[in-house]
């Protein structure tokens, strides 16, 4: 029992699931619970794009491209054609899957700056669609979206959304814990870590990168989908450029390859601006200053860093 | 063909010349250090927007513009020494949230100092359009292409001819071996930063009489210059070049003959193309092959 | 019977003819040893056996099999490991983990269990974690088990990549300069280590400058020069080859004290 709960997988996990249950309980008004259920979603987005950035070592500054595929999805299958959420939901992540398994392979062969370049494109293709068929999307001032409903059943009230999102991250922390020490995940590091050694160890790196890059998108999509329900709008904004950056900011700010990492990075980083909305004009140039102050001190991410800084602490 | 066919033609060549500049802004920092300088778009739009308080206050449009100028490079020269350097060992992706930060931090700046509004700058000489070839042509238009055309001389005598310019070219092919013939590394990042500020900039005082600036106009011009950057390869400073070039025309000609409204859309749609089909750009080796 | 089997193989990389016409036999259970002053190709031999590299021309064949045009991860399950003459070490990783990606290909399961960790999975990940530990072991860097590459020794390094490269029961065992950068007492723990492998059955062949080395423990040399077939034989025989003598071992390696043609 003791070791089961000392174990940073099963540990951590507790430690986790203990505060976040305590959240509700102890925020102040509805504002706070609102930003809690983004923070919520964010990290469900991070630690499935962390697969992908930290494990994989493959950047994706296009993923809200992703989410954005998921929530119009919703938005329009439901709104204008009164599909059932779930179908939507689905039909979503289904096209988000076959898009990113379709381009995953040759995009993924490329590295770096180019690796950052196609998959950028890729985010911003979408976003312009979404600009531009206004008859379906609404153009740049976005649509509404229907509350999610199924079977007769409303998610309607913030406590219900908070619970859905908590359920929804804290399966996705679990399975992603399970992975990244499988088989599987020392395959996903192993890319990371040398492409040609993991080839020569018998990995289909290939395979494992399109896995790798067709989960977070088929992922994305889906939380895209819950969270455009859950807001009740959507704009191209949401699947824009700069949402992919905050994306890969949130990961890479919070400590890229640590799956807690990505959690506090999208609770950090969906908190900041609303703290920093009582500063107005300023916002941006402090979340700016913020932004390049963290990555110049922090340069391995807020989480690995401070555990290093205990570890040292107690070993003398 | 014809006069459209002419039209559009130049009007991509002059949009395509200001992707040239951008792009050869990330040329430069890229070749000097191997990072990708996600802020090159707030260049842009610091030279424009710069150039519009400048001359708010009453200044003549010349000495805006050399003021302006001045205020773009004295933020990449800070950009580099106190952002930039202090990470210089950080992984690529640390370097890209960086820049990106600082893209953040100069708009929120200018959005305080200045304002959000779009400030459309006067023309360097006059808005009667010339007559070429039957097709009408904005005399900004040949300022963008000349004075494109310029720095891409200037920049090229520099580094084929110059000794800092063959600093920088050392320095990028071999730090170590750079750093013990002498040359101050340091030195030539700042030079890098500070050259393609001053690029950037000068993209952002020229087209601005074009199309109105503001202080969001970074965003798509730098991401439009990064595509150029690519799509010609960054082996040589040609690549940018030819690539926003070629950029600037086909997206005129697809806005043109296709659909206006996925102008935008082209740069992206094509950059996807040619990496998944031509992984190494259009001017040769891009990705290598990693070599053990 | 051979092990491996390579006919007429070339690779050029722009105007350099890194490897031509490259023919040789492994016989199985020897170990094999491929040497030739710095440049004449026998990293890029490695690479195109190990399909890191395609070949221009030519072809190459496993037990019997042709491999030439089969993925790296495809002929890494037909039997072949390999080890890097530029570490390639997985630094993200602990060096037991490293171990455990060597074991890979008799680990992996479908994507279900391994979400789930089914207690399948579990059962099997357990034993792999002891085969790893042993392998580490075997090698003489078990002590680094829980530790990241960053913090362990150039040596220890070398030994955990031929651990991982063994882990994964091998036929033929590719090992390039082992030895580099090894001092005295490292390079005998090396080629004791190199013993013990050949003895376990497993077929090597093996890049090393360390003549010393290579003399002492192959039972046949190839000897490479400009990425052609300069000799082969026995070390004794190569040693008397003229030919060989004369372009690559030097009259100083038939002192006694002959060790390291090193040239760095
Ligand atoms: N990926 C590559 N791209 C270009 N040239 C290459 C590549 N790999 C090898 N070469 C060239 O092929 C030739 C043979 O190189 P190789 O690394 O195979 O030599 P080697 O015998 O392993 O030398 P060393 O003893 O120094 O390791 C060299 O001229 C080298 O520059
Ligand atoms: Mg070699």
């Amino acid at each position: 029992m003791r070791r089961w709960l000392f174990a940073p997988r099963t540990g951590g996990f507790l430690v986790f699931l203990v505060l976040a249950v305590a959240l509700p309980f102890v925020l102040p008004n509805a504002f706070f619970l609102d930003v809690a259920i983004l923070a919520l979603f964010n990290a469900s987005i991070c630690v499935g794009l962390n697969l992908l950035i930290g494990y994989a070592g493959q950047i994706s500054l296009g993923h809200a491209g992703f989410l954005g595929i998921g929530a119009y999805a919703s938005a329009i299958l439901t709104g204008t054609f009164g599909w059932p959420a779930p179908l939507a939901l689905a039909a979503g992540a289904a096209a988000s899957g076959l898009l990113a398994f379709a381009v995953a392979r040759p995009i993924l062969r490329l590295r770096g700056h180019y690796l950052a370049m196609a998959t950028l494109g890729l985010g911003v293709i979408v976003s312009i669609v979404a600009n531009t068929e206004r008859e379906l999307t609404g153009g740049p001032d976005g649509m509404a979206v229907e509350p999610l409903s199924f079977a007769g059943f409303v998610v309607e009230g913030e406590a219900a959304w908070y619970w859905l999102a908590l359920v929804l991250l804290a399966a996705t922390v679990w399975l992603t814990i399970n992975l990244v020490d499988s088989p599987l995940g020392r395959g996903l590091r192993a890319v990371h870590g040398s492409e040609v050694a993991a080839r020569a160890c018998g990995v289909d790196t290939d395979r494992y990168k399109v896995i790798a890059f067709t989960v977070s998108a088929v992922y994305a999509s889906v939380v895209g989908s819950l969270g455009a329900h859950y807001v009740g709008f959507i704009t191209p904004a949401d699947a824009g450029f700069m949402r992919s950056v905050e994306y890969v900011t949130m990961v890479v700010l919070g400590g890229m390859a640590s799956t807690f990492g990505a959690v506090v990075g999208a609770v950090i980083l969906t908190a900041l601006p609303q703290l920093l909305s009582s500063f107005q004009d300023y916002e941006h140039l402090v979340f700016g200053l913020i932004l390049m102050l963290t990555m110049i001190f922090l340069p391995r991410g807020v989480v690995p860093s401070c555990a290093a800084l205990f570890r040292r602490r107690r070993a003398p | 063909m014809g006069v459209e066919f002419l039209q559009f033609l130049l009007s991509g060549l002059t949009v395509g010349a200001t992707y040239a500049l951008v792009g050869l802004g990330f040329w430069i920092i890229h070749t000097a250090c191997g990072v990708i300088n996600f802020a090159q778009g707030e260049f842009v739009m610091l030279g424009g927007m710069a150039t519009a308080a400048f001359l708010g206050l009453g200044m003549p449009l010349p000495v805006a513009i050399m003021l302006a100028l001045a205020v773009a490079v004295v933020a990449g020269l800070l950009l580099e020494r106190l952002a930039v350097e202090p990470t210089r060992n950080g992984s690529v992706v640390t370097l890209i949230i960086i820049t990106i930060g600082a893209s953040i931090f100069f708009r929120g700046l200018v959005q305080v100092v200045l304002d959000k509004d779009f400030h459309p700058l006067p023309a360097f000489s006059g808005e009667e359009p010339i007559l070429i070839g039957g097709a009408a042509v904005m005399p900004q238009s040949l300022w963008v292409v000349g004075a494109t055309a310029a720095v891409v001389l200037g920049l090229w005598l520099f580094f084929e001819h110059s000794l800092h310019g063959k600093a920088v070219r050392a320095a990028a092919a071999n730090l170590l071996a750079a750093r013990l013939c002498g040359i101050r590394v340091r030195f030539v990042l700042l030079l890098s930063f500070g050259m393609s500020a001053l690029l950037g900039a000068i993209a952002g005082v020229l087209i601005a009489p074009i199309s109105a600036t503001y202080y969001e106009v970074g965003i798509m011009l730098g991401l439009k210059g990064f595509c150029a950057a690519m799509l010609g390869g960054l082996r040589s400073g040609w690549g940018p070049v030819v690539g926003g070039l070629v950029l600037g025309v086909v997206e005129a000609m697809g806005a043109g003959y296709l659909a206006s409204a996925y102008k935008d859309a082209v740069a992206f749609v094509i950059i996807l193309l040619v990496l998944m089909f031509m992984p190494r750009g259009l001017l040769g080796r891009g990705a290598r092959s990693e070599r053990v | 019977m051979n092990v491996l089997e390579v006919r007429g193989l070339s690779r050029a990389f722009g105007g350099v003819h890194a490897v031509r016409e490259l023919s040789f036999a492994v016989a199985e259970g020897t170990v094999h040893s491929l040497i030739g002053p710095n440049g004449a190709g026998k990293t890029t031999v490695f690479n195109l056996i190990s399909g890191i590299y395609a070949p221009s021309a030519g072809q190459v064949y496993l037990g019997g099999a042709e491999i030439t045009d089969l993925a790296a991860h495809r002929r890494a399950a037909l039997g072949l490991a390999r080890t890097f003459q530029n570490l390639q070490v997985f630094a993200n990783m602990t060096a037991l983990e490293n171990v455990l990606v060597g074991l890979h290909m008799r680990l992996d399961m479908g994507l279900l269990p391994q979400l789930l960790r089914s207690p399948a999975l579990r059962g099997r990940e357990r034993e792999a974690r002891a085969e790893a530990r042993e392998l580490m072991r075997f090698a003489g860097v078990e002590r680094y088990a829980d530790a990241f590459p960053a913090s362990m020794p150039f040596g220890a390094l070398k030994r955990l990549e031929i651990a991982r490269a063994v882990a994964s029961r091998p036929r033929l065992l590719l090992l390039d300069e082992p030895a580099a950068g090894l001092n005295q007492t490292e390079t005998e723990d090396i080629d004791l280590l190199i013993r013990k492998i050949g003895d376990s059955g497993v077929t090597v062949l093996l890049v090393e400058h360390d003549m010393r080395l290579v003399m002492k423990i192959s039972d046949r040399i190839l000897v490479l020069d400009n990425g052609r077939k300069l000799g082969e034989g026995t070390p004794a025989e190569v040693r008397r080859d003229p030919q060989v003598i004369a372009a690559y071992l030097g009259a100083a390696a038939l002192g006694p004290k002959a060790g390291d043609i090193h040239a760095e």
